[in-house]
């Protein structure tokens, strides 16, 4: 599978939910990412970063630091009560906006 | 915002340095791992770091990215948050409408005479010579007019000057579209605009050659003349202006708004150096000024043109006094320009400044009564979570509001009174144009806004913080009573001191004025038109013409009706033009090269004195038969009597240093005030026209016994039909004329009367308001008194001195600093002392009377109240 880059916006979302389940340092954020999308979704460093400290300022998340798997000093972030109710609020309006777009999509099949 | 975002907002560098140590580390460990994993999938070391370097690019950019969207969320949550707050500043204002609309026009007034008094002083002092390095500008002896020879000799010697100059004012008569017109300007040497470091903006200024003999004549001309007069044409330049009845040269523009030291000088000429006639190169007519060369000061330059002075008295065989030599000054030009117009508008400034003092003081009052009755909105908001900062933010932000909404009040205030004023204004300060709001006039209203609106925060805070415990709830009086007092009364001493010295020096003013007003000027006012008439150019090459003309204009004018007198002077009493000479008398004893003593000279017609009311006080008056061909007769005011050796001058001569015969005293008159009402007459000479020295023109006297308006047409029509050249300017009754020479103190008085008056009601309405506050506070209190037997009368006497006190403590501050910036402004007083008790008196009993009544009219409802009405309410 062609890897394919994130549709616009949907990084908050999945960073979001990457931390749903608990407190992950950012390359950890990357690998989940990547490995629940059997490899086809690449987060770039280069806007996980500032995502991050964006999202931070936004008090969605916290920080802190912690020992890596490897025991390197790493910084781990978890979801804020702000955070959660925001994926929840996020996850919905994916979720009403992607079948949205698959209902227009199936009309323009079906009419084809 | 929340504290920790305030702090945030402060410490950015500090955090914003933390924040990238620890995306740095953040990255480190990201670069660590990604290798890792690399290595993990079997790809070489060195292809493994590559790779990770390639995705994590440069941290750099990381940095800079989240720096950017850091200062951005920044400043949108400051501004979110400043627009909130003001937005609910607005809806409180909104809500207490009564103090707002005082608190506005207080602090409007407050401030916009503050920023009207700064425009004008920005105007005239701070912009007041507009030329590159105007630091190094100096006047050159400044007492003393220079001849051109003398003016010659300076520019050459070397006494630490870069480039000197000199100029004479004139008024000169240019004649076009065969229409003769009076325009200003000056007689320069060829290196004034040199000297003043400026450039034309078209053609070229003067050049040495221009002021030889047999040059072409030439001359430079402002902008607005070039736009108003000569349609703003380029090819202007080249072109003829018939000046005093020669053609001269256009070959010069200067920039626009360039005024060379006066704004209404719009010709330049340039005068001739080494002209063939000895009077004009001795003559003492021009005012000398010099650029300083970079590395001397003034001090060392007036050293140099001292010694030169020295020098040139042994080189010329000139008869210079040795004290004048000793006494010569090189002065700031700007000091000089200024004069004390610099010094009145440091007045004026700081008059105002008291006035916005006061007015804030007021303001501040009305803030802390309104402040302790939301007490209990505080305590609440305090209760149900909201922190001292978030309270303290909006607190700020109400009187950061209103202070802005009070900027704008004062900016329509300015601009009132730059409409009502601004005549007056130009005329005072001569360097004044009009009222405009510059950059930095937005940037000083910015200021003075910001600091007064900080200044009513932080009083409001202060008294705030006693209503944000939480037992005020519980209190009955409200919020920190003993605090707020003390607030209350400071202010109120403060007031009272600043209102009270603005007072009593707008009293010492008001009464120098008066002092003035009743000066005898020397002559008779009432029932006397003057005029002055500009001699026709082509008149003045002989002056046999030039007394025939005035002759036949003299008898045509007597001959109109209603006119009983009608004679000329060459500067009528307490107007600007006066003509100096130095002066002998037989035998006299000139000691160490003295040349002698310096008297005015007027030039008159016959009957001047009389027409007048000039009391002759020896001997007799010209005559008609006093010709110019006759012995030269003379007649002398009783100052210059006084300074002669022999006091019976009759029948003895005068001689002039100008050269000249002996000329015959025949007559003394008594003094007239010249130059100013406040100033000692000086000794003056009066000679008789047809053998006197003509100015080119001339101030005419009509007495009459008919309303001056119904006069004046006719004396018009006579002038105008005398010549085709004439012109007549400055028409104005004599009393005019007195009452114009003292108008600018009369305006300053009025100005300070002002802002006394301003003050002292809002100091009045202060204490009123605060007796107000207090007995709504404490009524209570007075209630039970009243119901334990205590008499309304007594409490009302208690009361009364309680409130009288703080007042009773600032008239004492007031007048001691009343009694040390009076002195400062001694200058600004004719005949009244520094310490006029009389004034002192006046305005401290006024004040305590004042104040007395501000605080008997709200205590008169004391003895309505009932202890048990008010615990019913209660």
């Amino acid at each position: 599978m062609s890897r394919s880059n994130l549709v616009q916006g949907t990084l908050d979302l999945m960073v979001l939910q990457a931390l749903a389940a608990g407190p992950l340092h950012g390359y950890a954020i990357v690998k989940w990412i990547k490995s629940r999308t059997d490899d086809y979704l690449q987060v770039e460093e280069g806007a996980l970063y500032p995502a991050l400290y964006r999202m931070s300022r936004k008090k969605w998340l916290d920080s802190e630091l912690g020992l890596s798997e490897n025991n390197r000093k790493a910084k781990f972030y978890r979801l804020t009560v702000k955070g959660r109710s925001q994926l929840s609020h996020q996850t919905d309006a994916w979720i009403r906006y992607t079948s949205a777009v698959n209902k227009v999509l199936a009309a323009t099949v079906g009419r084809a | 915002m929340s504290n920790v975002k305030y702090k945030r907002f402060f410490q950015w560098p500090h955090a914003r340095k933390r924040w990238r140590e620890e995306m740095g580390e953040e990255l480190a460990f990201h670069r660590e791992q990604l290798i890792r994993e690399l290595l993990l999938k079997g790809m070489p070391d060195l292809q493994a770091t590559a790779e990770a370097d390639r995705r994590l690019g440069n941290i750099d950019n990381f940095h800079n990215r989240v720096d950017r969207m850091a200062v951005m969320q920044q400043m949108r949550e400051w501004l979110t948050d400043l627009f909130n707050d003001l937005l609910f500043a607005g809806r409180l204002l909104n809500r207490t409408r009564t103090y707002t609309c005082v608190a506005l026009i207080t602090l409007g007034l407050g401030i916009g005479a503050n920023f009207a008094v700064f425009n004008l002083f920005n105007e005239v002092v701070l912009q007041a010579l507009p030329y590159p390095e105007s630091d190094r500008l100096v006047r050159v002896w400044p007492e003393k007019n220079l001849s051109i020879e003398m003016a010659e000799d300076i520019a050459s010697a070397n006494i630490g000057l870069e480039t000197f100059a000199s100029y004479s004012a004139t008024n000169f008569t240019v004649k076009q579209n065969q229409l003769n017109k009076q325009v200003l300007g000056a007689h320069v040497r060829h290196s004034f605009f040199k000297t003043l470091g400026v450039d034309s903006i078209y053609g070229r200024t003067f050049t040495e050659q221009d002021s030889h003999p047999g040059a072409m004549p030439v001359l430079v001309v402002s902008f607005e003349y070039w736009r108003n007069q000569l349609g703003a044409r380029q090819s202007a330049i080249g072109e003829l202006l018939h000046v005093n009845g020669t053609a001269r040269q256009v070959v010069g523009v200067m920039p626009r708004d360039h005024h060379s030291l006066y704004p209404d000088w719009q010709l330049w000429v340039p005068y001739e150096i080494d002209s063939l006639s000895d009077a004009y190169n001795h003559n003492l007519f021009l005012a000398g000024i010099g650029r300083l060369s970079a590395e001397t000061d003034q001090q060392a330059v007036q050293t140099a043109f001292r010694t030169f002075l020295q020098a040139y008295r042994v080189d010329k065989s000139t008869t210079l006094d040795s004290t004048d030599i000793n006494m010569a000054r090189v002065h700031s030009l700007r000091d000089h320009l200024l004069g004390d117009s610099g010094q009145t508008l440091n007045a004026l400034m700081f008059a105002v400044l008291l006035v916005m003092l006061v007015a804030v003081a007021n303001v501040a009052n009305l803030t802390v009564a309104r402040v302790l009755a939301r007490h209990r909105e505080f305590a609440v908001r305090r209760t149900i979570g909201c922190n001292n900062q978030r309270l303290a933010r909006q607190l700020l932000a109400e009187q950061l509001l209103l202070g802005l909404l009070a900027s704008l009040i004062s900016i329509l205030f300015m601009l009132g009174l730059s409409s009502l004023f601004a005549d007056q204004l130009i005329e005072y300060f001569p360097n004044f144009r009009a009222f405009s709001i510059l950059f930095s006039d937005l940037l000083y209203i910015a200021g003075v806004t910001f600091l007064v609106s900080m200044g009513l925060g932080l009083t409001s805070l202060a008294v705030a913080r006693g209503a944000l415990a939480l037992e005020v709830l519980h209190s009955q009086s409200g919020g920190n009573t003993v605090k707020s007092n003390r607030i209350n009364q400071g202010l109120l001493i403060g007031q009272t001191a600043f209102s009270l010295l603005l007072v009593v020096i707008a009293g010492l003013m008001a009464k120098s004025f008066w002092q003035l007003s009743s000066v005898d000027p020397g002559f008779a006012q009432q029932q006397r038109l003057s005029l002055r008439i500009h001699t026709p150019s082509s008149l003045l090459t002989d002056s046999s013409q030039g007394e025939a003309y005035y002759q036949q204009l003299l008898t045509r004018v007597r001959a109109l009706p209603g006119v009983q007198a009608a004679d000329i002077i060459t500067y009528l009493p307490l107007t600007s033009g006066d003509i100096g000479v130095y002066y002998q008398t037989p035998g006299m004893q000139l000691a160490d090269g003295h040349r002698g003593s310096i008297t005015g000279v007027r030039v008159v017609s016959e009957g001047y004195f009389q027409t007048m009311g000039i009391q002759l006080l020896q001997g007799r008056d010209f005559k008609q038969s006093d010709t110019r061909d006759s012995q030269p007769v003379a007649i002398i005011n009783a100052a210059l009597l006084s300074e002669l050796p022999q006091q019976n001058m009759l029948g003895r001569s005068l001689l002039w240093d100008t050269g000249g015969e002996w000329a015959l005293v025949i007559g003394v008159v008594s003094d007239v005030k010249q130059h100013q009402l406040s100033l000692t007459a000086k000794p003056e000479t009066y000679l008789y026209y047809p053998q006197g020295i003509w100015t080119g023109s001339m101030d005419m006297v009509i007495k009459t016994s008919l309303p001056i308006a119904s006069i004046t047409a006719a004396v018009h029509d006579t002038i105008n039909d005398s010549h085709p050249d004439a012109l007549i300017t400055r028409v104005a009754r004599l009393e005019d004329v007195v009452a114009d020479s003292i108008q600018f103190r009369r305006f300053l008085a009025m100005l300070f009367m002002g802002f006394a008056v301003m003050t002292g009601l809002l100091v009045m309405t202060g204490v009123y308001a605060m007796t107000a506050q207090l007995i709504v506070r404490r009524r209570f209190e007075m209630g039970i008194r009243i119901a334990v037997g205590a008499s309304s009368a007594s409490l009302i006497y208690r009361w009364s001195l309680k409130m009288l006190k703080p007042v009773v403590l600032g008239v004492l501050i007031g007048t001691v600093c009343s009694a040390f910036v009076a002195r400062l402004l001694a200058h600004l007083l004719y005949q009244v002392p520094v310490l006029d008790m009389l004034v002192y008196g006046l305005a401290a009993t006024l004040f305590c009377v004042a104040a007395l009544l501000a605080i008997l009219i709200p205590s008169l409802q004391i003895p309505g109240l009932k202890a048990r009405d008010l615990l019913v309410g209660q």
